[in-house]
């Protein structure tokens, strides 16, 4: 059947380099790219060598992280343990207003404060720089929280004293701080540099026609659903320390990508790359928020520092944290499903506002990437998707583990839930059936593996959903205020690209031991020791005989950024590639030296490694070579169980099981806290987080965390993972990524549980007691 | 944080010397509240700024449990919440007092948090704590939660303020007919828990009886009459390091399955601690069901106003009274 698809995104060309880096890193451009050749589809890519997880020595297996250790014992250098006896501490002074400009700022007064080094305000900062866009410190604050003064003093608490000493006048200017309100074209200018509140062309994706698939449906499902701002919340809060050696500038940071921070600084100050040095030897977590993003607070510690000529230091607070760092945005959808009476979807007509905040350099793709899972997940002939992005003088809009998806795969799989019931189907049935197995509507690429059939059939299987479910009827069917109930969702993630840049360098050093020296970040997933195990495997060692680099640009390539379930199949691919490389050069040295020692022409092909030791294959009797020796010569489903408290409003989990296609286990510990800490920031996501401003003022109320509510240890369900192993065409060997696919099946299989245990449907984020006992009302 | 100054303070009678002296200071027993206020850096005439902390841990004699069937029991102001709530003696006879001292924060902040901090911490409220809104008690002339985000905020007895009184050993305190002993100037006195915390239309800058330089120093609850039990719940989120959304305490004498006498107190639903005295009258001689229960909730409930976003409380405060009621009949 001909059909005819129109994707409208962005022109690459004209991006900024910090919108290329978010487009590359999503696999955005590859989209647009593909359409331009959807003429002929692509062939289906051939699997990576075929070889059962048996056959592996050191993959497949559970091993703890190398340098945990390091970690429990207090041992691990993070950001925060880098100290200087001569060091300055900044603290920053805050915009209280959404939108204003500057009119005085008076210093005199904190400067005078004994211990304080220098102040600085807007005045300070050398023309047209700015931190990718964001103002270093602002003359026209466009949200609540933007730096209007920082001051670097000789410790922490006679800087806070300075800010109170520091007078600001403003003039208060319009704001707007709903996307709805604000994508309207009588809405106030959220920066008075905008000519409207529109960030970049609307994302549009067309195919077939949608009028025609509704006016055949025999059943039309639609919903408005909204999902809340959120913060990253990593346990470490961001902070730098910046110190400048004559011409020579070192930045400490907690970072998930310290060559970005080098690139962007670097181009900012007019210096050589090589002159700026970025160091990052442990991070707390990241979830997308420490992704070399340009931040204020790196510009100010590096200028502090040249003006003073003294190490300094910013550590941020988490209130800080939460104005200045980057937020999970909120998105207010309308989904609109046809189907016909067999289950067969018809139609999907979508559209989607993503609220991008104040200044996001990603605001022009963030409602696009809401709309993913419309547009791939479920075969179907006719859709219309349309996403607008919408600046606020809200938190800065940003990349949060899986970035838009969770949104929008929570808006369509709420749907299917609802669709199956007035079928009556089972919903496990309706997404088999409308499965997209084949690869991208629009690009035509075919996947590069497919297990998301494989991983609801063993995954409802595993979790004994038939028999848990009991159908339709058993909907709201318990007695007692506590009622239980489980649910369902499907989700196929376009997260864990392979993307450039890829690059490692294997060292086997005089002592035969092997070095594996690259920049990724060690950010709380073992990216380390996923990478060790990696190259142990390839080169046929004992893993306690790799060891890996931490990130320091001073003596690493670029290899990318610790994000979007990215390190395992891109770094992870680069590292094999080297390590291949590495053992091809050590089978040439050995083959060498026993062509010589033997007196006859040994191959390198007769040679094989094992346990570190390399063997002549032909002869057992020659005695094996120590390295020493020669060297001197990506798809998932989700089911969960959970209790609604109909008197209180109080949802718990109960039991939570994601089946996901991961292309190939490595490191078995690791990939399962993947899972188990995506489930709990999904089940927060769910039911409690919830980042709300104040309508009149544009002043967050829940910048802090206790009114933030984060989940905690004891309200984490039983979590089961299963793994389905379809061995990726691309990722190392068949491996892809994990990360962010995990955080997403959470909340519409909660939400959709929510309605089987108590008949009630919830279309909005968090799923909170309000918003249950709100709803029982309503239905009773 | 900013810079203060510090005094040890040495007996009762010094801290209440060194407030009457000094109008910047302000006491600190735990810590775990105050230190957060002064983290917001807040300032206004009812949250003053302070310059002098006189830390009261350091008042010898002040950590006790002490109970005898008569007497009753006497709990010291510094003594810790883990101790009350571990205490065999308050695990026997005033289960509900133990389950109260058992519900705030985690386990950490139950260790340096005292029992008359409980008390007297101050309110939640997202207006009062963010430092930009020049509420009532920071000076202003304005509840920004009457417009606002008011989905945590008061739904019975607001006035001009409509904060939440936060303590989940108020409730349970009041309902056992305990009394607070406070040290001043002029001595030691006895005020009945049940008066010592006031309402915004009393006065909106503070949230008890206290002047600045009065201290609460001991809390004593009447030895339990036969046949009484006690019961807390509270409605939470996230089950730790979480304020009550509703809590309700209750304490009666059962006999029969009778309710012969007892009381009702709600937390987190008004700025002081709500004595429910409408479900106290209707449960009066009334055998225990399931019908006084909710009768019980729902006339207490009569008297709510909600605002935009809060009316859910209601709700939960009604199911609440009901399930804390009945839980009484069948302990």
């Amino acid at each position: 059947m001909p059909t005819t698809s129109k994707v409208t995104t962005f022109d690459y060309d004209k991006l900024t380099s910090a919108e290329k880096q978010f487009v590359d890193l999503y696999g955005l451009a590859a989209l647009q790219a593909g359409i331009a050749n959807a003429e002929s589809p692509a062939a289906p890519p051939a699997r990576s060598a075929d070889k059962p997880a048996a056959a592996f020595t050191i993959i497949g297996k559970e091993q703890r992280d190398l340098e945990g250790y390091k970690i429990v014992t207090g041992r691990a250098r993070f950001t925060a343990d880098i100290y200087f006896p001569d060091m300055l501490y900044v603290r920053v002074k805050r915009s209280p207003l959404p939108h204003a400009r500057v009119k005085s700022i008076d210093t005199s007064k904190a400067e005078k404060l004994p211990g304080v080094k220098a102040v600085m305000t807007y005045k300070d900062i050398p023309e047209k720089m700015t931190a990718g866009g964001r103002p270093i410190l602002a003359s026209e604050p466009g949200l609540v929280g933007d730096p209007i003064a920082a001051v670097a003093a000789i410790n922490e608490t006679i800087a806070e004293d300075a800010l109170n000493l520091i007078d600001v006048q403003y003039d208060q200017l319009p704001f707007v701080i709903d996307a709805r309100e604000a994508e309207k074209p009588n809405a106030p200018l959220a920066l008075s540099t905008l000519k409207n509140n529109l960030a970049g062309t609307p994302f549009k994706a067309t195919r077939g026609d949608v009028s025609k698939g509704f006016a055949d449906a025999d059943l039309v499902v639609e919903h408005v659903v909204d999902t809340q701002d959120q913060q990253h919340v990593a346990m470490e809060p961001h902070m730098a320390v910046a110190k400048w050696d004559r011409d020579n500038l070192t930045i400490w940071i907690t970072s998930q990508y310290t060559h970005s921070t080098a690139a962007s600084v670097a181009a900012s100050f007019g210096l050589p790359t090589s002159r700026v040095r970025v160091i990052s030897e442990f991070t707390g977590g990241g979830f997308g928020d420490k992704a070399g993003i340009a931040f204020p607070y790196i510009w100010l510690v590096t200028l502090l520092s040249r003006k003073t000529g003294r190490p300094v230091r910013y550590e941020l607070t988490r209130t800080d944290v939460f104005m200045e760092a980057t937020h999970h945005y909120p998105v207010y959808q309308t989904i609109k499903l046809g189907f016909k009476k067999d289950g067969t979807l018809t139609a999907i007509q979508a559209r989607s506002i993503a609220q991008a905040g104040a200044y996001s350099p990603f605001a022009g793709f963030l409602a696009s990437d809401t709309l993913s899972a419309a547009r791939v997940q479920y075969t179907c002939a006719n859709i219309s998707l349309e996403g607008v992005g919408v600046i606020t003088n809200t938190g800065v809009a940003g990349a949060r583990r899986a970035v838009g998806e969770p949104s929008g795969v929570f808006a369509l799989e709420l749907l299917m839930d609802e669709a199956a019931e007035k079928l009556s189907m089972d919903p496990v049935e309706l997404r088999l059936k409308n499965l997209n197995e084949t690869g991208d509507p629009e690009s035509k690429q075919p996947w590069s593996s497919n297990g998301l059939r494989e991983s609801i059939v063993k995954g409802a299987e595993a979790f004994k959903w038939k028999e848990r479910w009991k159908g339709w009827n058993a909907v709201n069917s318990g007695t007692g205020p506590v009622k239980r109930g489980v649910g369902f969702m499907a989700l196929a993630s376009n997260k864990g690209s392979k993307g450039p840049p890829m690059t490692a360098v294997v060292e086997i050093p005089v002592d035969g031991s092997v070095r594996v020296v690259q920049g990724g970040a060690h950010i709380g997933g073992s990216q380390r020791t996923t990478w060790a195990m990696i190259v142990a495997e390839a080169l046929s060692v004992k893993l306690e005989q790799v060891s890996v680099t931490p990130p320091d640009t001073a003596f690493t390539s670029d290899t990318g950024v610790v994000a979007g379930s990215r390190a395992t199949k891109s770094i992870g691919l680069a590292v094999k590639t080297a390590a291949e490389d590495a053992r091809q050069q050590l089978l040439v040295n050995a083959a060498s030296k026993w062509s010589k020692d033997l007196k006859k022409d040994v191959k390198a092909d007769e040679l094989e490694i094992n346990e570190g030791l390399i063997s002549y294959k032909p002869d057992a009797s020659v005695k094996p070579l120590t390295f020493a020796q020669a060297v001197a010569s990506g798809f998932v489903i989700v089911d969960g169980q959970l209790e609604v408290n109909t008197e209180t409003g109080v949802v718990r989990v109960l039991d939570v099981l994601q089946a996901h296609d991961v292309g190939r286990v490595i490191n078995l510990l690791t990939i399962r806290s993947q899972v188990e800490g995506g489930s709990m920031q999904g089940i927060g996501f769910a039911l409690t987080e919830d980042y709300i401003y104040d309508k009149a003022t544009g002043i967050p109320v829940s910048a802090n965390l206790d009114d933030y509510k984060m989940l905690m240890i004891n309200n984490t369900p039983k979590i089961t993972s299963l793994f389905i192993e379809t061995n990726d065409a691309v990722g190392p060997f068949g491996a892809k990524g994990i990360g962010e696919p995990a955080l997403m099946p959470p909340a519409a299989g909660i939400a959709n549980a929510i309605y089987h245990a108590a008949g009630i449907r919830l279309k909005s984020l968090p799923m909170n007691p309000k918003k249950v006992m709100e709803a029982l009302k309503k239905k009773a | 944080m900013r810079s203060f100054k510090y005094y040890a303070a040495t007996s009762w009678e010094d801290a209440v010397a060194m407030l009457s002296k000094n109008a910047a200071a302000q006491v600190i027993a735990g810590g775990s509240d105050l230190l957060g206020w002064i983290k917001d850096d807040l300032n206004g005439p009812g949250a003053p700024r302070a310059d002098l902390l006189i830390d009261i841990r350091t008042i010898p004699n002040t950590s006790y449990v002490k109970f005898d069937a008569a007497g009753g029991l006497k709990l010291g102001a510094l003594t810790p919440l883990v101790t009350v709530a571990e205490s065999a003696d308050v695990l026997k006879n005033y289960p509900g007092l133990a389950k109260s001292a058992l519900s705030p924060a985690s386990p950490a902040i139950r260790n340096v948090g005292s029992i008359a901090g409980n008390l007297m911490q101050r309110p939640r409220c997202w207006y009062l704590r963010g430092k930009d809104f020049a509420c009532y008690k920071k000076g202003g002339d304005f509840c920004f939660a009457v417009t606002g985000e008011n989905q945590y905020h008061a739904i019975l007895e607001g006035e001009l303020c409509y904060i939440v009184h936060p303590s989940d050993t108020a409730p349970a305190l009041i309902a056992l007919n305990a009394s607070a002993k406070v040290v001043g100037p002029g001595g030691a006195k006895d005020v009945a828990l049940d008066k010592f915390f006031i309402g915004p239309r009393t006065n909106v800058l503070k949230e008890t009886v206290l002047e600045h330089n009065e201290l609460l120093a001991e809390i004593s609850v009447p030895a339990p009459a036969a046949n009484w039990k006690s019961a807390f719940i509270k409605v939470t989120q996230r089950d730790v390091y979480d304020f009550a959304v509703v809590s309700v305490a209750v304490a009666g004498q059962i006999e029969g399955g009778v309710w012969k006498d007892g009381r009702v107190v709600l937390g987190g639903v008004a700025p002081t601690p709500y004595r429910a005295t409408a479900a106290e009258d209707a449960l009066k001689g009334q055998k225990i069901d399931e019908k006084s229960a909710r009768n019980a909730g729902d006339l207490t409930l009569v008297k709510a106003r909600p605002m935009s976003q809060n009316a859910y409380k209601v709700d939960i405060a009604k199911n609440l009274i009901a399930r804390a009621v009945l839980s009484l009949a069948s302990a």
